[in-house]
């Protein structure tokens, strides 16, 4: 995974650059607007991180010129400024997702990686499999029409799930997805979550099967 | 005001009352004495001399004008002093000489009874002595009495009526002088308290000084507000910035020795409250300036709901909370300003999140009767009634919140911007918080 981060305040741009780096994306760190707007337009991204403030041509100009090139990168904002400013703005412009500083790290990592799983499906942000339907943007999911209440960590499980039908995910995948580099949890975190997963499941055709060695898949006719 | 006039009319009636009782008393004396005193002049004309002695032919038709209301008593004495005619103890106290001069007119009292006296004397020629002969007529008072009520009580109706009118002719005008005024103080009075648009009252001429200067006082008032959330906004954006950086230097330092994590997570933790108060403050200052401006678009609030949802939840939420949303069926399209509600919403789930739900949290769309209510619902422990209107103002906040208590001053100040309110519902365990916007 290649990111490119556009940021001018050196605390952050560092703390940015080491966190993604140490879940082994490259990451090309740019401080100016203009430099960064140029090389988007020679490199390809699979995501840029983007300030809002910045030297030479601000956050808002970068994001309209890419997406006026036609360039479907997910692009997360960050911003120092209000919501009532321009969180809006952003969102208007085709930013994928915004962040406000401070911000929580964690959450960056979370949202990104979200951002990833996005892109590398389908442009279409929903995802369906038989008569699950995932609306990756608005983070809900139906079933035959009805709403499946899910916690967030559930709803990645079954996100990726249901991005690869049929397809085997390794339990590693999941926990990384899950729980980033942050936390050490055990491999039984995530047998917890496909427990609660298949209880939400069962008056439904869709099914969660394992298969030692290979990891879970989706099943749904 | 109308008190004060009433009771200047009141004294003032109450004067005139007075002075046309003493009026009335003097005009039906006056009347009543040029009667006695033609009765007694008649009585003086009918004395003529017979055989030497002073003798009273009674003028019957004077004394009965006299006592036609009234007892009527004389007498006549003769230049010796020896009583001729009439009751003989009746006597008054003006001397014989002023008597000459003219007819006498004196109060006094006969047979218990007050009473009115005239005397006079008459001159008969061949009387015994010097011939001066002296009539004395007494009067009761009880025709001038009656004529006196007669006279008083019409005055003072017409006292009485006069005055009624000057009250009412005063109670119109003062009516008609403040009407503009109390239509002011109306448009003031049912005013939102933020609201200092110019008075919209076409001000009649004697008001429109005072409707100007109320105007320009808002107006400076306004700009003042105005100055004040640039710069409280302005304040919290610049604190905002050093604050990131501070985080990212916590987020920079190693975390080798697992007893720094736990303090570097307090240090985390507290870095973003305070980024939170920043966008609050922010938020708080500028969503009044926002709902007051024109920046309603048409909106689907399926989607603008939705959309808060899923950003409002962090991705990283350590608590496995199940999140549902419960749509509309049929889009509901509202003119609302997207950014106050959404923030309003963001801050309604961000409560939830952290103070309220146990396991579950859904955000429902739902339709009232002229608008639509953004339900978050939780299996939390609410929020007490004896709390619910006191946690609508700025900086109040619950028993257990690190907040800075404006998240539902802000939901309360964008309902109502919208012409709805901010509304809970149900108990612990199951509590609702409603965003009514319309």
């Amino acid at each position: 995974m290649r990111i490119l981060l556009v940021e001018d305040t050196q605390e952050i741009g560092l703390a940015v650059q080491k966190r993604f780096e140490r879940i082994g994306y490259a990451v090309d760190w740019e401080t100016d607007g203009r430099t960064a707007s140029e090389l988007i337009e020679v490199q390809p991204y699979d995501l840029v991180v983007l300030d809002v403030m910045l030297p030479n041509m601000d956050g808002f100009t970068v994001l309209k010129h890419l997406r006026r090139r036609g360039l479907r990168t997910p692009v997360l904002v960050l911003t120092a400024r209000s919501a009532v400013d321009d969180r809006i703005s952003a969102l208007d412009l085709g930013a994928d997702d915004y962040l406000v500083k401070p911000f929580d790290y964690r959450e960056l990592e979370a949202r990104a990686r979200a951002l990833l799983r996005r892109a590398a499906g389908m442009a279409d942000n929903t995802i369906k499999a038989g008569p699950l339907i995932i609306d990756r943007a608005g983070r809900t999911a139906m079933i035959a029409g009805a709403p499946l209440d899910l916690t967030r960590r559930e709803l990645t499980v079954l996100e990726i799930l249901a991005s690869r039908p049929g397809a085997f995910v390794a339990k590693e995948e999941l926990l990384e997805q899950l729980f980033g580099f942050d936390r050490d949890p055990s491999t039984n975190a995530v047998e917890q979550f496909i427990t609660r997963l298949r209880r939400k499941l069962a008056a439904t055709s869709v099914e969660i099967r394992t298969e030692r060695g290979l990891g879970y898949q989706l099943v749904a006719p | 005001m109308l008190a004060a006039l009433a009771a200047i009319l009141l004294l003032g009636a109450a004067v005139l009352s007075i002075a046309a009782w003493q009026y009335a008393a003097l005009a039906a004396r006056d009347a009543y004495d040029k009667l006695l005193m033609g009765g007694a002049v008649q009585i003086a004309e009918n004395i003529f001399l017979q055989g030497g002695v002073v003798t009273l032919d009674p003028p019957a038709a004077a004394i009965a004008t006299l006592s036609a209301y009234d007892l009527v008593f004389y007498s006549v004495t003769d230049p010796r002093g020896i009583v001729v005619a009439g009751y003989g103890d009746l006597t008054l106290s003006a001397s014989p000489e002023r008597l000459r001069q003219g007819v006498v007119l004196e109060d006094g009292r006969y047979q218990g009874q007050p009473v009115r006296i005239a005397g006079l004397v008459r001159k008969v020629e061949g009387a015994p002595g010097d011939g001066w002969t002296r009539i004395i007529v007494a009067q009761t008072l009880g025709a001038r009495a009656a004529l006196t009520s007669d006279l008083a009580f019409k005055a003072l109706a017409m006292i009485a009526v006069m005055s009624a009118l000057a009250l009412a002719t005063a109670a119109l005008s003062m009516r008609l002088v403040f009407s503009p005024l109390t239509r002011i103080e109306r448009e003031i009075a049912g005013r939102q308290p933020d609201d200092l648009s110019p008075i919209a009252l076409t001000p009649p001429p004697e008001a429109r000084a005072l409707v100007e200067a109320i105007d320009g006082f808002m107006l400076r008032l306004r700009e003042r507000i105005a100055l004040m959330q640039r710069f409280i906004a302005d304040a919290a954006h610049q604190i905002r910035t050093p604050l990131a950086a501070i985080d990212a230097q916590v987020e920079l330092l190693e975390e080798d020795d697992p007893a720094q994590t736990a303090q570097l997570e307090g240090l985390r933790s507290r870095i973003a409250e305070l980024g939170r108060l920043t966008s609050q403050l922010l938020d708080h200052a500028m969503v009044l300036h926002r709902a007051r401006s024109q920046h309603r678009t048409p909106t689907d609030l399926n989607h603008l709901a939705k959309t808060v949802l899923s950003r409002a939840v962090p991705l990283t939420l350590d608590r496995e909370i199940s999140i549902s949303f419960v749509p509309l069926e049929e889009a509901p399209l509202l003119d609302v300003d997207v950014i106050s509600v959404g923030e309003a919403l963001s801050n309604l789930i961000h409560n939830s999140v952290v103070h309220g739900a146990h396991k579950r949290l859904s955000l429902a769309v739902e339709r009232t009767a002229d608008g639509v209510a953004l339900r978050v619902r939780d299996d939390g422990p609410g929020i007490p009634i004896s709390d619910q209107s006191r946690l609508a103002m700025p900086f109040q906040k619950g028993a257990t919140s690190t907040g800075s208590g404006l998240g539902l001053a802000i939901a309360d100040e964008v309902a109502r911007a919208h012409g709805g309110a901010l509304r809970f519902e149900g108990k612990d365990g199951d509590f609702s918080v409603i965003l009514e916007v319309r």
